[in-house]
This record gives C-alpha cells, structure tokens and sequence, in this order.
C-alpha cells in the first residue's frame, strides 16, 4: 500500500456534516476503544469555537483531507485546537491545546476508495497540532488531555508512540480542575525532534 | 446544507415523536454560555460520555451528506494567524 497524499485546511461546516453522516456511523459500530464514539463534530465545528469566543479565546477547527483514488478530498482527522493557551508545564508561557481530534480509523480507508495510508494519522494529529502552534508563534508547544474513554491504549499511543510529555499528577494546572495524570504537553528540544521526524511528508 | 454566513439552525427535541419546536435564541445563548464557563477538560470529558447534548439540547439540522469536493480544490489553511476579519468568517461557518 502507498503513501496518499493529505492536506489540512481549514474545517467547514460541510466536512463536519459529512463526518457527522459518514464516518461516525462506522466508528459507533466499530469495537474498537476510542474516544470519539459519543462526539458530534457539527457541534464542535460550529458551537465549540463560539464557547472559546466568549473566554476571548480563538478555536481553529482543522480538517485533514486525503485524496482518494477518484481524486476526491475524504475528511480523515478532525481538529479542533484552542490556539493559546497556558503551556501545561509554564503558566508563563503560551501553548496550543489540542481540545479534540480524531483520526479515521485505519480499516475503513478502503470504505472510501483511499488506495494509501499515511503513517500514522494520529501522529499526523500530532503534528498539525505541533505545526499550528509553531506557525503561531508558540515555538511548537502543546497541551492536551487525554480522554479517559481512550482507555490505556490512548494513554500509550501519546506517552510511547508520540513521545509526549506526561504532566506529573502532582503538579497543579492552570485552569483547569484537578489534574488526573492523564495531561500531556512538549517541550522545545521535543518539539524540534517531533517536527523533524514527518519533515519528509511536507511539501 | 448550511450556506456560508447563515447561522446555524436548531431546533429543540421535544418529546420522543421526534416532535420539533424551535429553540428560542435564549436558549441558545443561554446553553451557550454555561458551556463557556466549564474547563475544558471537563467539557471534552462530558462530550467523551456523551452527554454534550444534556448541556446543548438542540439538533442542528444540515440536510444532505455533503458530496466530497475535489482534492485539487482544498485550500490549505494559512501558514500564519488568522486575521480578525478571516476569523470571524471561520465563526460563521
């Protein structure tokens, strides 16, 4: 199976209903763990980012698209990402958090006539995460919570696969409520080496 | 299918008949803005056991399955910030 080429661009309400009416369906039925089972991406789409506005914060919702083997643009991740916020780690400091984001699971691909599959596309979700932040200004720092409707398999996918740094349970959090030891964030040498690691993917 | 710069149409489950009314726009606000005064932690965790929905009781009604565009069509999001005015358009949808 090849590569498939991908982009991200900004999610519209079009790509959230498709989800909503394609996707989701399948991710219901699936028996796979994941943390998405229950979410309404229409609603993050077009609710989500209002809530943010009243905090006087901006919340881009991104869509990844992959090209099928009709030359069609399939939604395979969906973003949505609170563009600064308290880095987890250094209240000082600004971050991107990654509020929710979910990737296409892998067996369905062939569902939607998309003959390749990128290497990950939850590292990807990482990435464009790290990316937005960096282009931002934020020097690629991120913060996120992981689902506990994830289960173990989420806690391992962050702390093993993508190399995130897991917040001490210990430690205190901006605004959040309690810390439950299940938050995740970057630092700048980390960053680096994450984004260095799908340099060859970009254009 | 939403058009750009219309806002979002709700309406309000009723009853099990499926039966609709329209939510009024306090409503709305109103739902609003008590989700905007949770963390969000704590908002992703009631989305993860799905009950957003007890919080924001209205249907969005968008019709059709959208058809997929063409992958050559896709504008790529910017490489910087979005400006206020490009935000604000996002907002709308």
């Amino acid at each position: 199976m090849g590569s498939v080429p991908v982009r991200v661009s900004l999610m519209r309400s079009q790509d959230a209903t498709y989800w909503h009416n394609q996707m989701q369906p399948l991710i219901v039925a699936s028996t796979e763990m994941r943390a998405d089972r229950h979410w309404d991406r229409r609603l993050f789409r077009r609710v989500l980012p209002l809530v943010q506005h009243l905090q006087r914060r901006r919340c881009l919702a991104l869509t990844t698209v992959a090209e099928n083997d009709h030359a069609e643009a399939v939604p395979v991740a969906m973003h949505l990402l609170i563009e600064r916020y308290p880095h987890l780690s250094d209240w000082n400091l600004g971050a991107t958090f990654v509020w929710f984001m979910c990737a296409m699971p892998k067996d369905i691909f062939t569902r939607f006539d998309i003959s390749g599959v990128p290497p990950s596309l939850g590292r990807v979700c990482v990435d464009v995460a790290l990316t937005a932040s960096h282009l931002l200004g934020l020097e690629g720092r991120i913060g996120l919570h992981c689902a506990p409707t994830g289960g173990p398999r989420l806690m391992s996918f962050y702390k093993n696969h993508c190399r995130l740094l897991n917040l001490a349970e210990h430690l205190p959090l901006p605004p959040f409520h309690g810390n439950d030891g299940r938050f995740f964030y970057t630092e700048d040498e980390l960053t680096k080496d994450l984004l260095a690691e799908l340099e060859h993917l970009r254009e | 299918m939403p058009q750009q710069g219309e806002f979002v149409t709700m309406s309000s489950d009723v009853d099990s008949s499926d039966q609709l009314r329209g939510a009024s726009v306090d409503e709305v606000v109103e739902a609003i803005v008590t989700l905007s005064r949770m963390n969000e932690a704590e908002l992703a965790e009631r989305v993860a056991s799905g009950k957003l929905n007890e919080m924001f009781p209205f249907r969005i009604r968008d019709g059709e399955t959208p058809a997929l565009r063409p992958f050559s069509e896709v504008e790529e999001a910017p490489t910087r910030a979005l400006t206020d005015e490009e935000y604000l358009r996002f907002l709308r949808g």
